[in-house]
Parts: structure tokens; sequence; C-alpha cells
């Protein structure tokens, strides 16, 4: 099982964010849970972890559908933090529309490392640890 | 001569006689004398002959006064003239008695009157003459026949000729006349049968003549003793009868080839007599059906019936003769068309005593001009109504009729078409090529020909056609006029037109419903993954708290839940709008009504509203749309407005020359960076259950409202400098 110190959660729907930390609970436990409610303040606080050169393993799950700045525009976003380390591990792009233009665009996107439908699981997140 | 037995004698004569004394008066008389004479006096005895007789004529005075000079006088009848224009016959036997000295005494007289004997006479040989009537008579004993004068005029034979009972045979016309009289003569000779014909003898001339010969025979002891009879000249009337037989019987092969039924109606004892075609008319036999006009009355259809009486009635009356159409039905149901003609016959006081008439049957005419009728109906309601031009054209190039699909096709009116020939409405370059079809039309070479042709409309513009000419023929096959559809390209262009954008309404809508559903899955599916993982939680955890916890989540994702479904609900009658209702809308009154209630929100803000919208301005639309419209653009503003400056809108109104409505929504408010949110703009996004102000369906809903209208919304946008909304609706 793998360990990471740092698990960010990026979504505008506080029940989502109840229960990705609960089934995280249920299969593992990490040293740092933060959770952001859209994704300009996390850009925000990524930018700052750059800035004064912290680094420590992370995953990110990100939302897909969240209102001014979308999941995709978030990740075009932290493209452009020079020094970033945040979601080194692996970025998680979530959405409960089982989309296949989402699942395609997971694909081709760089920084993205899977598509998760919603709702996540502790199922599937024992897949990723 | 006066002795008592010489009167007595007299007295009692069946004859009419009588005796004179010298002086000419009466000495004695018989009874019989004045019942002849009619003489009302009971006693003549000593009066003057001339006081009894006073218009005695001249001829019997001269007689009387000749015999009593010792002469006789003897007349066996003459006519006499009385002065009062009278005519007598008179009969005498006159001779004189003589006393014992030898001198004339008087005279006996024997007289009658026989002028009625003798005017029947006359009126008998009359009437043989006139009627051409002869007598004869066979002596049994030499063979010879006496002829009367008429009977030897009938024979043309002079008045001398003598008959015998060979040669008057032989004038009767070898053959079969001859032959039958032969036959009748012997037979009437055996056994006493008598006899009555009408045959034909060769006169002595060598005429053929038709003669009624009647013969009658006295019979005595069972031997005939006497043979005698009548011979008429009936030629003129026989020929007549075999010529009126001819023509009847001609008649008869002619009406009955014909199937004409003639019938006769006697009005005063309302007695039908029908002849054998009637019966075939009508589908009867004559022994099943007694005709009378009252069953002739019950074949008749019972619509027609009433028109029928009044025809008859009409008739009968002499208003007119009988001529009419009328329907019967025959026993088996079927029913025939009849025509009817009649005359009716007057007698010498003008009273109709009966009406003759023929009938026929025109079941076969009637149903083919009904067919006809029905045809020529169907074809009339085809061509009037037919979506194709259509055209009947004259040899001449005229309209003879046209459509109102063609009228519409190149904008005549009718009456104006029908004025102008084919030739004046087609664009020159084209009308070769048709007159070059049209004569091969014409020449029996084709019997159609389809081109495609340009006319003229009467404003000018070119219209497009495939035109189908086709040669309709008279039964003798000379031409008669043209039929020309003609298929209006122009309206196809259009109806391709129309296709396109139809199926570019339905692309529309396919996207939407696209989009639609693809809102519908990821909406729904947030709330119910996060229902169904809350649940999973709530059955295994066991601290109290924590599923209190998780029981208040339950409740606000059921709630969202709820709200979404909403929301939906609401998009949904929008997407299954209604272009029919739209009704006019004043644009004016339902911003500033918006305005109004949404006043208390705009004075937090300190907005400056400027409304730059004519008064009368309408647009179509459903007022319910047009208020939330206002209402989401008004509270958009209000929501994103700059916290730094006071809010600043700008609503226009202008109509635009195709039948629009332009509205522009401006404010100076934070903006929206198009470049990465206009395709989404419009969308509806996953954010309600965030904001109270459900934010992210109002604009989808509002864009969906517009376009349900026919309208469309479009928008521009800076950052920080403010959001124009540019709305058109239908006028």
């Amino acid at each position: 099982m793998k360990k990471v110190e740092t698990v960010y959660i990026i979504d505008d729907d506080e029940i989502a964010i109840f229960c990705i930390k609960k089934s995280l609970k249920q299969i593992a436990f990490c040293d740092n849970l933060i959770i952001f409610n859209d994704g300009i303040t996390a850009l925000d606080h990524f930018v700052k972890l750059a800035k004064n050169n912290i680094k420590s393993s992370s995953i990110i799950f990100l939302d897909i559908n969240m209102p001014e700045m979308s999941g995709w525009h978030f990740l075009e976003e932290l493209k452009n933090i020079s020094g970033n380390e945040a979601g080194k591990d692996g970025i998680y792009v979530m959405s409960s529309s089982l989309d296949v233009a989402d699942i395609e665009k997971v694909h081709n996107n760089s920084l993205a490392t899977k598509f998760l439908p919603k709702p996540v699981t502790s199922a599937l997140l024992l897949d990723i640890f | 001569m006066q002795t008592l037995s010489v009167h007595s004698f007299i007295e009692d004569a069946p004859t009419s006689i009588a005796i004179l004394d010298e002086e000419l008066c009466f000495i004695s008389y018989s009874k019989h004398w004045l019942k002849e004479f009619q003489i009302s006096d009971k006693d003549i005895t000593g009066k003057l002959y001339y006081d009894i007789f006073p218009e005695t004529p001249l001829a019997l005075k001269k007689a009387l006064q000749q015999c009593l000079k010792g002469k006789t006088s003897s007349n066996e009848g003459a006519k006499f003239l009385q002065d009062d224009g009278k005519v007598q016959w008179l009969k005498w036997k006159i001779n004189p008695w003589k006393m014992d000295d030898g001198k004339v005494g008087g005279l006996v007289i024997a007289q009658e009157d026989i002028t009625s004997q003798k005017r029947r006479e006359e009126i008998f040989l009359k009437a043989q003459n006139v009627a051409k009537i002869g007598g004869w008579e066979l002596d049994l004993v030499t063979n010879d026949i006496y002829w009367t004068d008429t009977t030897k005029e009938i024979h043309e034979v002079p008045s001398n000729f003598e008959a015998d009972l060979e040669n008057a045979i032989t004038f009767y016309k070898a053959g079969e006349h001859r032959d039958k009289i032969t036959k009748l003569v012997g037979e009437a000779l055996s056994k006493g049968t008598p006899w009555d014909t009408e045959l034909i003898i060769i006169t002595a001339k060598g005429r053929e003549r038709w003669v009624h010969a009647k013969g009658e025979t006295e019979m005595h002891n069972g031997k005939c003793v006497r043979v005698f009879g009548t011979f008429q000249d009936i030629d003129e009337q026989k020929k007549a009868k075999v010529k009126y037989q001819a023509v009847a019987e001609r008649l008869k092969l002619a009406t009955k080839a014909a199937q004409i039924g003639i019938w006769d109606l006697d009005l005063t004892k309302n007695m039908l007599v029908w002849d054998d075609n009637m019966y075939n008319l009508h589908g009867v036999s004559k022994k099943d059906f007694s005709a009378s006009y009252d069953s002739w009355a019950l074949t008749v259809h019972p619509d027609d019936l009433a028109q029928v009486e009044i025809q008859v009635d009409e008739a009968v009356k002499g208003l007119k003769d009988l001529k009419m159409e009328f329907r019967i039905i025959w026993p088996d149901g079927s029913i025939r068309y009849l025509m009817g003609m009649g005359k009716t016959i007057k007698d010498a006081n003008g009273n109709p005593t009966k009406m003759v008439g023929a009938n026929w049957d025109i079941t076969e005419l009637k149903t083919a001009q009904l067919q006809l009728l029905r045809s020529r109906e169907s074809f009339l309601g085809a061509f009037e109504n037919s979506t194709l031009g259509m055209a009947m054209i004259g040899i001449d190039g005229k309209w003879l009729q046209v459509n109102e699909s063609i009228c519409k096709s190149i904008g005549y009116e009718r009456h104006e078409l029908l004025k102008l020939t084919f030739q004046d409405v087609t664009h020159p370059e084209d009308l070769q090529s048709d007159l070059n079809l049209l004569k091969e039309l014409v020449s029996g070479k084709r019997d159609s020909y389809q081109i495609e042709k340009r006319y003229f409309h009467k404003k000018g513009h070119l219209v497009y056609v495939i035109l189908t000419v086709t040669g309709v023929r008279e039964i003798n096959g000379e031409l008669s006029h043209f039929l020309s559809q003609i298929m209006d390209i122009t309206s196809r262009i259009e109806a391709e037109k129309k296709l396109t954008q139809l199926l570019e309404v339905t692309e529309k809508q396919n996207t939407s419903l696209l989009n639609f559903a693809h809102i519908v899955s990821h909406n729904l599916r947030s709330h119910s993954s996060n229902l169904s993982m809350l649940t999973g939680f709530l059955s295994s955890e066991e601290d109290e708290d924590e599923q209190r916890n998780l029981i208040t989540m339950l409740d606000a994702a059921s709630e969202s839940l709820n709200e979404t479904v909403l929301h939906l609900n609401e998009v949904v009658q929008v997407k299954s709008g209604a272009l029919n209702k739209l009704k006019d809308v004043n644009l004016y009154k339902t911003i500033l009504n918006v305005e109004k209630n949404l006043s208390g929100l705009l004075q937090n803000k300190k907005t400056k509203c400027v409304v730059d919208v004519p008064k009368h301005t309408t647009i179509k639309g459903i007022p319910a749309y047009v208020d939330s419209i206002f209402l989401n653009l008004f509270t958009n503003s209000i929501k994103y407005s700059a916290p730094d400056r006071s809010l600043k809108l700008v609503i226009k109104a202008t109509e635009t020359d195709e039948k629009k409505v332009m509205v522009t929504f401006s404010d100076n408010g934070l903006g929206i960076d198009l470049k990465r949110h206009r395709k989404k703009l419009f969308g509806m996004y996953k954010t309600f259950h965030r904001n109270k102000d459900a934010k992210g369906i109002g604009l989808f809903i509002t864009k969906n409202q517009i376009e349900a209208m026919n309208g469309s919304i479009a928008v521009n946008s800076t950052v920080d400098v403010g959001t124009k909304f540019t709305l058109f609706f239908d006028k």
C-alpha cells in the first residue's frame, strides 16, 4: 500500500467531499487531508507552496463540474504554476456524469491520472492505494 | 152500279178505291181511302174530289177529264211537287164506268200515295250508288245471274252484259280469291250457308279491285231455291286498311325493335291498355299485372311520383303534351329510367277522353349521362383543386380555363389570364421549343409532351415550371383542345428551403435534447450517488453522533435532488414550448413592471436604470416568459455588479426591418470571461445546489424561453467593464 503525505480534495459538493473523506478513512489513512471548495482557492494554495518550495508527496481528487472554474480550467492553470509538486503522485478527475467525452479528456490530459466516476467508493480507492 | 152490294164491297176493299160520279163527286169509297189519304171527314159521300184533294196535280186532273170521256188512265207512280215544295208520289188507275145507255156515268179510281215508299227506294238507290253496293240474284234453273247496274259498274262491264255463274266466278282473281268464292258458292248451294267475305276481282278493264261479297240463300225442303246478295266496292277502304295494317305492322316492328311501349289510357273509364313492350319495360308479365293507372302509379319511384302526377294532370287538362322522365321500380327492386310522351285526345265538346302515348327505357342513356356528369365533376374538382397548375388551352393558344394554382404561379387574376395566350407569358427563348412540340402534338406524332420552361410572372420575374401538355381529341379524332399541367418548380425550391429550415430546427432541438439528456444524467446522478454513498455509510455506522450527522446530510442531499427535479421540470416546460400560444406583449410595460418588482434590490445597489424602449413596441411572446427573461437579466446584473461602482443599466429596443425587435441589455458589472465561458454561459451547469439564487440555471432557462418564442440571445462582455446581452424577438 502506497502512502502519500497529503491528499487534496477540490469539489464544490459538500456531501461528495464528506463521502470521499469517509471512504478514505475506511481504506487508508493519510497524514494530511486538505479540502478546497473551488479551484481558485486551491490554485492560490498551490502557488504559495511552489513559491515557498514546500514539497511533499500528494494526490488530488478533482471534480470537473464546478462554478466559475471548472476542473478542466483548473488543470490548465495548474500547468502554469512553475515548480508545482501538488498532485505529482496522481490527479484523479471525478464526475457524476458518466460522459464518455469526459473520460476521453482525462486520457488525453497530461496531468490527469485517472477518471473516477462518482460516487467515489472505498472499492475504487483501493485500486489507487 | 149503285147497288148496295157494290157499295159494301167497295167499302171494305183492302185498297184505297173510290167511285166518283160524272161531276167527280164521291159516290162510294173504301175505308182504306180515308186512311190512305188521312181524311178527317167521316163521310165524304157527295163531296167533290177536288175539295178533298185541293192539291191534285195537273196531270191527275187531266187524266180525270180524259177518263170522263171514256178513256182509262194508269200511273205506276209519278212524282209531284206541291206548291209548298212538298214531294208527293201518287200511283193511280182510273177506269170510267158506263151507264146502261153506254154513256160514262162516272169513274172508278184506285189511288195510292206512295211517297214514303218511293222516298225509301230513292234513298236506298242513292245509298247503293254512294256506297257502291250492287245487288245480284242467281237463277238456279238457267245459272244466269242478274246483276244490278252498280254491280256491273263494279265489274266494269257494259250495262248490257249478261252474267252467268261461270263468268261471274272467273272475275275473281285466280288463286286464293277464286278458290275461296268457288268453295263458298258451292257450300251455299249444297248446304244453304250464307257467305260474307272480302276478295279481289279483276274487272273487265283488268283492274284489281277489293269487293265485299255477301250471299244469302233461300232453302225449301232442304234444297236451295234462291241465291242472292250484295256486292260492294270496298277497294278504297280495303287498300287503306291494308296500307294501315302494313304501317301498323311496321310501327309494331319498329316499336318492338326499339322497345318502345305504347299505352292508351281511357280517361272516362280509367282503363289502361298496354302493348307487349310496356310489360317488358316494367319487367312484369302480362298475366301477372293488370294494367291500370293506379297499378302503374305504384311502379313509379316514390320520389318521382308527385312530379309525374303533376305532368299527367297538366297533360290531361291540355296545358301541354306529356313529356317526362321518371324512374320506375321493377318487381326485383332494380330502378329503371323511362321517358314518357303522350297526347290527350278530346271529344267534340273538348273534354279529354283518352291519352295515348309511348314510353321507352333510357336507363343506359341516363347512367351514361350520370357517369359523364360524375366524371366531369370529378375532373373539374381535380382541375380546380389541384396544386398543379392546370389549364385548358384552345388550338389558338388561348387559355380556355385555368385553375387557381396556375393563376397563383404566374400572378395573374383568372380573368386577366383568360384574355392572354400562353405565348404572351412564355419566355421568348422557350417559346420555339414549346411550339415545335405542340406542332407534333397537333399532327398526331405524339399524344403529350413535357418540357421545362419559363413563364413571366405578372410582376416581371421568371417562374420556372415543368409543363406537361396533352392533346384532347373529339370522338372523330379532331383535336379539340390541350390540357396543360404546370408544375411550379419555384415552389419546389421553396419547399426544399422549408425542409432545410425544418432540418435545422430539428438539429437544434436534437442538440438541445442531447444537452438536456446530459444534464439530466449528470445532475440527477450526482445526487443519487451522494444518496447511495450516505445510506451505505449509515448502514455500517455505529457511532450515534456520526449517524445523526449522516442523516442531516441525507436530508440535504434529498433536498438538493428535489430542487434539481423542480428545475428540470421547469426546463421541460419551456422545451415543450408553445409557438402557437404567442401573443402580442408590450415590451415597455413588461420592463417597467420587472424594474418595479426589483426596486428594493436595485436601490440597494444604487442602480441607475435607462429604459429606451418605444411605448408601443410589442413582440410576439408568452407573457410569463418575457417577464422571466427580464427578471433574470436584471437579477444577473445585480448579482454580478462591480462592488466598486454603482450599477448602471441601459435597456434599448429597436424594430428591425425583418419583422424583428432587437433589445440590448447592458450593465457595467463584473463582466464574464467569454474566452473561457462563452460555451457554457447558457448551458445548464451543475451549480444550483450551492447557490440559493440558482446560479447557472437562469441563463439556461432564459435562452430556452427565448428560443421557444422563436427569438435568440447573444452576449458580449468585457471583464470588469460590463456585459451586454442582445435579444431578438418576433415582431
